[in-house]
């Protein structure tokens, strides 16, 4: 587990910048999905909302593992890989984060994905690559 | 191998289009990139320029050749291309076409990179990535 760089955390925060998921199945087939809600919990730890999760789910509860890239407008740009720690769905946070979601897709969470960071790297175009964490 | 359906064309002739790129590395894990280039190359392929040696190129040249792109169209299409990488180019009329359009791009901005190789891809599956229908196979 590492901590997550100050602009990554404001990138993930950011909510017109564009998140994607990538998760592999148990026969090695990459799935990438866009998931708006994709937000830091806390320096260590990220987490998105199972709004209608099919493939991602199921690749997440089979290999642990999940990636998130964060794009920004001003192209300036993260990947964060993730070992995936389970579903958050009843509690205060659960609650609290679940009115969120709902305020901005008027869709009701079914629960959180949360994962603990593992590597992130730059994914900008002046630095692709280069590991951050 | 499947047909792209319409609006999936459309999107990725969307100069607005985002679009990102996953592979899998030795150890199972997905890398995910954003992919500055794709296009369609007839309704059963597509192709991006490759213009950095990273993971993702390693993953591909490793024979992990399954590979997945998501493409978001503003403001609220998306969807998914499965496919196979099939051919890394680094001449011909395609790589040519790209890097007479991606070069200049980064010379512009003042970065330093370029078009190395053209990864062809063969479509296998399209899905939806947008609510309601997110995860509807659509090809």
């Amino acid at each position: 587990m590492v901590k997550m760089p100050k602009e990554v955390m404001d990138a993930l925060a950011e909510e017109h910048a564009l998140k994607m998921v990538a998760t592999v199945s148990s026969k090695k087939v990459p799935n990438a999905v866009i998931i708006a809600t994709v937000s830091p919990f806390d320096e260590n730890t990220v987490g998105f909302a199972d709004l209608k999760l099919g493939k991602t789910r199921q690749n997440m509860e089979e290999t642990k593992k999940f990636t998130v890239t964060v794009f920004k407008p001003n192209l300036e740009s993260y990947q964060i890989k993730c070992s995936f720690t389970g579903f958050l769905e009843r509690g205060d946070l659960a609650y609290q984060m679940g009115e969120e979601v709902y305020k901005r897709v008027r869709f009701n969470p079914r629960a959180f994905a949360t994962g603990k960071v593992e590597e992130v790297y730059s994914t900008s175009l002046g630095n692709p690559g280069e590991r951050l964490v | 191998m499947a047909k792209i359906p319409e609006d999936v064309l459309d999107a990725l002739e969307s100069e607005q289009k985002l679009c990102m790129l996953a592979t899998v590395d030795e150890s199972g894990t997905a890398n995910l990139v954003p992919l500055g280039s794709v296009k369609a190359i007839g309704e059963e392929q597509i192709a991006y320029a490759c213009c950095f040696d990273g993971k993702t190129t390693k993953n591909i040249k490793d024979g992990r050749n399954r590979v997945a792109v998501a493409i978001y169209k503003p403001r609220a299409e998306g969807f998914q291309i499965k496919g196979v990488a099939l051919k890394m180019l680094d001449s011909g009329e395609l790589f040519e076409e790209f890097s007479a359009k991606v070069n200049p791009m980064f010379e512009a901005m003042g970065i330093d990179g370029k078009v190395k190789s053209v990864v062809t891809i063969k479509v296998t599956e399209v899905y939806a990535l947008t609510l309601p229908i997110a995860g509807e196979r659509l090809a």
